[in-house]
């Protein structure tokens, strides 16, 4: 899936999830300057991003998804 | 994507219009949940609170947001607080803890057995019997300690079968020893030892892995990475499974069932394909028009009303239910039945009318969208069940609408469909009768009385207190003060009547105080099902008898106002006693002669002595 296809869905998932509007998301969106992603957040944001993609996150990298950036780039790697 | 079985959407649309506009585009899915909660909290002032405890051996928390959105979708305003996993004890056992300063309303509890006996039930050679003794136990004494500490109702979780590989020797078969066989023995025992506390029962957990699937509902990652065991779509399926079942116990079943006839009871017009042409019986979609006839008959055994509102001609239609062979549900059954060609908003409130219910009580079933959506408009506190396309999902939209959700279920609720159609019955007779005495006689009352004995003593208790409208002084005797007042002479008569369309029981009591040959009319009162039938002048007739026989001279009546026995204030002026003093009190006529305390003669009387 092209970065372009990817990118308007995956705002709306972490504007929804975090309660945050989707035009102040951006790459650099991360746990540590928008508060509201917090550990609960997390496992929230992770299972709603697999679920609007169809993916499966592995367990190794569930922890690593830790800024928009990383998210979007994971989702072009698993979502064929 | 997953979608998390749902109400019927037009449950949202009875909700005030502010909020139901929140619940528009949203589309189920996970982030969905997170987005509308967030809206929805700050929004639910005007719903009921039910204050929602989560205590669970695993991380849960995830499903607040799930449950806050079921929860509005079904108008109430959950606030839930969520324990720390793995406290479910130390929460429930300690007085001063943050549960309990919680003031939970509903406390649900989900203990998974991985967590609370995972290591036991790791080996076959574990003494099986005494760990599912200890669980159930232990179940019971955390339900034990709750009710110490607060009232709140308990949904304690049933057990999923717990997945713990390479135990079982062959998963799929469900032998006695194994595991499957142990949650499911476990389930029936902790069922039983938890209704042994007042307002305490099992949730049903394994349903909701099912409708979930079970490759769907677990999540090992989650499980490994935040003690967290189930997946997104489990949860949302958790939360909306929850909040149906906390709504069946704070919300009561809707009272009535009306259902439309013409491809709904049966396929098909009757008045075009005639008795032989409906289909009906037990090929499709016969059989499915019979499946939704079956589960009106299943709700109506629970006490729920049926009712007919129908456009057709009425002899038609009425012979099609009383002759057809296939049909499961016959005249009898239906409390009220409107079948004539006028709107059906305007059936629905003569059903309501004539079973003396709100319309708001009613949940209506046809599989025209037209007359559904003029029902909608006309009536919009009547719940209208959304039928899908197909007459194969009728039975099964009736059951997922959750109208008809009780939590308790009572043998008189059971009773009371049986007497509320005898009661419409009773009705119809008056509106064809001519004069009130031709319905009366009609009626064929057979009148049973006698003196209060032991027999009788507990339900004549009963009645004295609890009867409020037709009694004279609402005097509260107990069954000791009743005994000691008939030691020292007085005389209690009671009634039962018995009419063509069945008994109504013990419905009437009469108590008389001598003071020397004048008799005090004590007590006079009936039960309201049978009120304006005359039956306080047979209580009068029989009670002058018996005073007469006594010696008495004079019969005084005694009228004493409530707030509720208005209605009764002129009985003794209409039975020709006179005023005694200014305030309507007290009232006298003569004993002599018995003949001005005539019995209707409509009512067949007998007197055991």
């Amino acid at each position: 899936m092209t970065s372009d296809a990817i990118q308007p869905r995956l705002k709306r998932v972490f504007a929804q999830v975090l309660g945050l509007e989707e035009g102040v998301i951006s790459d650099a969106t991360a746990p540590d300057i928008a508060p509201q992603w917090d550990s609960l957040a997390h496992l929230r944001l992770v299972m709603a991003v697999e679920e609007e993609f169809g993916i499966s996150i592995p367990a190794e990298q569930v922890m690593d998804m830790v800024s928009f950036k990383i998210a979007a780039l994971m989702v072009e790697e698993l979502a064929a | 994507m997953a979608k998390v079985p749902r109400i019927s959407d037009f449950i949202v649309s009875m909700l005030p219009p502010s909020l139901s506009a929140l619940f528009e585009g949203f589309d189920g899915s996970q982030s969905a949940y997170s987005a509308l909660a967030r809206k929805l909290e700050p929004a639910l002032a005007e719903l009921p609170e039910v204050r929602v405890a989560l205590l669970a051996s695993c991380t849960v928390e995830v499903v607040k947001s799930f449950l806050l959105v079921e929860g509005a979708r079904r108008g109430l305003r959950f606030t839930i607080w969520c324990g720390p996993y793995g406290q479910i004890e130390q929460q429930v056992l300690d007085a001063s803890s943050e549960f309990y300063s919680f003031k939970p309303d509903v406390v649900f509890v989900l203990a998974r057995l991985e967590d609370w006996a995972g290591g036991e039930l790791q080996s076959f050679a574990t003494e099986r019997d005494a760990l599912r003794q200890s669980l159930v136990k232990r179940a019971q004494q955390v339900a034990q300690a709750l009710r110490r500490h607060s009232a709140a109702s308990l949904l304690w979780s049933a057990y999923a079968t717990p997945r713990l590989p390479g135990v079982e020797g062959a998963p799929g078969l469900f032998g006695a020893g194994s595991l499957a066989a142990f949650a499911t023995i476990l389930n029936g025992e902790t069922a039983v030892a938890i209704e042994t506390v007042p307002d305490a029962r099992l949730f049903d957990l394994p349903a909701v892995v099912a409708l979930c699937g079970a490759k769907r509902w677990h999540d090992e990652r989650m499980s490994f990475l935040a003690r967290m065991p189930f997946s997104g779509e489990g949860f949302a399926v958790l939360g909306a499974s929850l909040a149906r079942a906390i709504r069946a116990l704070r919300v009561p079943p809707r009272k009535c069932l009306v259902l439309d006839l013409d491809n709904t009871m049966w396929g098909g017009v009757i008045g075009e394909a005639g008795l032989g042409g409906v289909k009906l019986g037990d090929t499709f979609p016969g059989n499915a028009h019979q499946a939704l006839q079956k589960a009106a008959k299943a709700l109506r055994s629970r006490g729920v009303l049926l009712a007919i509102a129908s456009k057709n001609n009425r002899e038609e239609a009425l012979e099609a239910i009383e002759r057809h062979p296939d049909m499961l549900l016959r005249p009898a059954d239906f409390s009220a039945m409107e079948i004539h060609w006028e709107d059906k908003a305007t059936s629905l409130r003569r059903i309501a009318k004539a079973l003396n219910i709100g319309t708001d009580a009613l949940v209506f079933v046809d599989d025209n969208p037209a007359e559904r959506e003029w029902v909608r408009q006309q009536m919009p506190e009547v719940a209208v069940i959304e039928l899908p396309k197909s007459v194969a999902g009728y039975a099964a939209a009736i059951e997922d609408s959750e109208w008809f959700d009780a939590a308790v279920v009572t043998q008189d609720d059971a009773k009371r469909a049986a007497m509320m159609s005898q009661q419409a019955e009773r009705q119809a007779l008056q509106e064809s009768s001519g004069s009130l005495e031709d319905y009366l006689a009609a009626l064929q009352m057979r009148v049973q009385a006698g003196p209060v004995n032991a027999e009788t003593m507990e339900r004549v208790v009963q009645l004295l207190a609890k009867t409020n409208q037709f009694n004279l002084t609402t005097r509260r005797h107990s069954r000791a003060d009743l005994e000691q007042l008939l030691g020292e002479g007085a005389v209690a008569v009671w009634m039962r009547v018995a009419d063509k369309f069945g008994d109504n029981g013990l419905i009437g009591v009469v108590i008389g105080v001598p003071e020397g040959d004048v008799w005090r009319v004590d007590s006079l009162l009936l039960s309201c099902r049978v009120i304006g039938r005359g039956l306080e002048t047979a209580l009068l007739g029989l009670l002058a008898r018996q005073a007469a026989s006594r010696g008495g001279r004079v019969l005084m009546g005694e009228f004493v106002p409530s707030d509720r026995n208005l209605q009764t204030k002129d009985l003794y002026a209409r039975h020709g006693f006179e005023p005694k003093g200014e305030d309507g009190q007290f009232w006298t006529k003569a004993l002599e002669p018995l003949e001005n305390f005539a019995i209707p003669a409509y009512l067949d009387l007998s007197y055991d002595e």
